[in-house]
């Protein structure tokens, strides 16, 4: 049987990281702040501690908290006067470029190739 | 046999195309570094992709794997390719190796059943694959006798100078065509000699089929110099050999 799951002991300054790049700390001055706290460590560690955290799979039903979606709110009222339709940008197209129904891209690259004679 | 209608377009002063899409062999992408490998026989949409984007160019050179026959003629009468390459004024010529077992007879047999008279054809015999008379002996070898499919018989190179060959493609560390490789310092002479040889039947016997390979043989601008072939010319008088007249 396995014991305890390893975890980095950077693990509970996880935030503390996390605001300090967000406020534009280097690596080696965060490696400062935490050995204020104690914790001997290295820019390069905390780099790939972050980074490994940003890939972390969560376990179904460990996930972090997400932030909560801004509540959906009723539409305004229509107004009494219709809107101009000049002014209304054009409605799609059935034959515009729609990104997300956009074929994959065709090869840039040509297929053949065409051999000049360079025989005098 | 691509590499010899190719060297003798490039003698010839014509423009010729060309894709590879044998990716087992890369033949000709070894041989031209400048023909880009196209999987067109992974599906039908690159296919597709491949044959309306062939350039306006006299000659066009493809080669696929032999193993994609049945793709390639299924493709091609689904998409009616034969009717799109006529609409831009094209038309096929299609490679017969000539062989003696079933599976290459069998390919030659629904080519020729799928496209009949829609393409040209050339036969081309290399005595290194094919040592029996099996398909000379063919009713299909008699229609082609008929209806004057050309025919380009490859010369047998001996060991030692193909060998040269591969001397000279590993001193240049890339495969080289045969035109490439005899002007290598290393290449010893008589293999040199041989190789100039077969360009020379090569060329001639791609000449003759002309008609075949490009749309006008007014294209032609250098025509190959004909080696005469002495001992074909002089037959010998069986009852008076020695009767020679210079």
């Amino acid at each position: 049987m396995g014991g305890k799951p390893f975890q980095s002991k950077l693990e509970p300054h996880y935030d503390l990281m996390r605001d300090a790049r967000r406020s534009r700390q280097t690596w080696q001055a965060i490696v400062e702040i935490l050995a204020a706290k104690g914790i001997t460590t290295s820019a390069p560690a905390i780099y790939s501690f972050m980074k490994r955290r940003r890939k972390r799979r969560y376990a179904f039903g460990m996930e972090p908290n997400q932030p909560l979606l801004p509540a959906v709110t009723d539409p305004p009222a229509p107004t009494a006067q219709p809107p101009n339709l000049s002014e209304l940008p054009p409605s799609p197209s059935e034959f515009e470029a729609d990104p997300l129904s956009l074929p994959p891209k065709m090869k840039t690259k040509p297929m053949w190739t065409v051999l000049k004679p360079n025989n005098p | 046999m691509m590499e010899g209608i190719l060297a003798w377009a490039n003698f010839a002063g014509v423009p010729a195309a060309i894709v590879d899409c044998d990716g087992e062999h890369l033949t000709l992408s070894k041989r031209f570094p400048e023909a880009a490998f196209v999987d067109a026989t992974r599906s039908r949409d690159e296919f597709l992709q491949l044959m309306s984007s062939m350039p306006d160019s006299p000659l066009s050179v493809a080669d696929f794997p032999a193993q994609a026959t049945e793709f390639l003629l299924d493709s091609m009468q689904s998409l009616r390719v034969l009717d799109a390459l006529e609409s831009n004024g094209t038309r096929m010529t299609v490679l017969m190796f000539a062989a003696d077992d079933p599976t290459a007879t069998a390919s030659m047999a629904k080519t020729y059943r799928a496209l009949g008279n829609r393409v040209d054809y050339v036969v081309v015999k290399n005595p290194a694959r094919f040592r029996s008379r099996l398909f000379d002996e063919s009713s299909l070898a008699e229609l082609f006798r008929q209806n004057g499919v050309p025919v380009i018989e490859l010369p047998a190179v001996t060991a030692t100078t193909l060998k040269q060959i591969d001397n000279a493609s590993a001193e240049k560390r890339r495969h080289l065509t045969f035109v490439e490789a005899v002007k290598m310092p290393s290449f010893l002479a008589m293999c040199r000699f041989e190789i100039d040889h077969f360009i020379n039947r090569v060329y001639v016997q791609c000449e003759d089929a002309a008609r075949v390979l490009v749309p006008d043989t007014a294209m032609i601008q250098n025509r190959v110099v004909r080696l005469a072939d002495r001992l074909a010319a002089m037959p010998v008088d069986e009852f008076q050999p020695l009767n020679i007249h210079e």
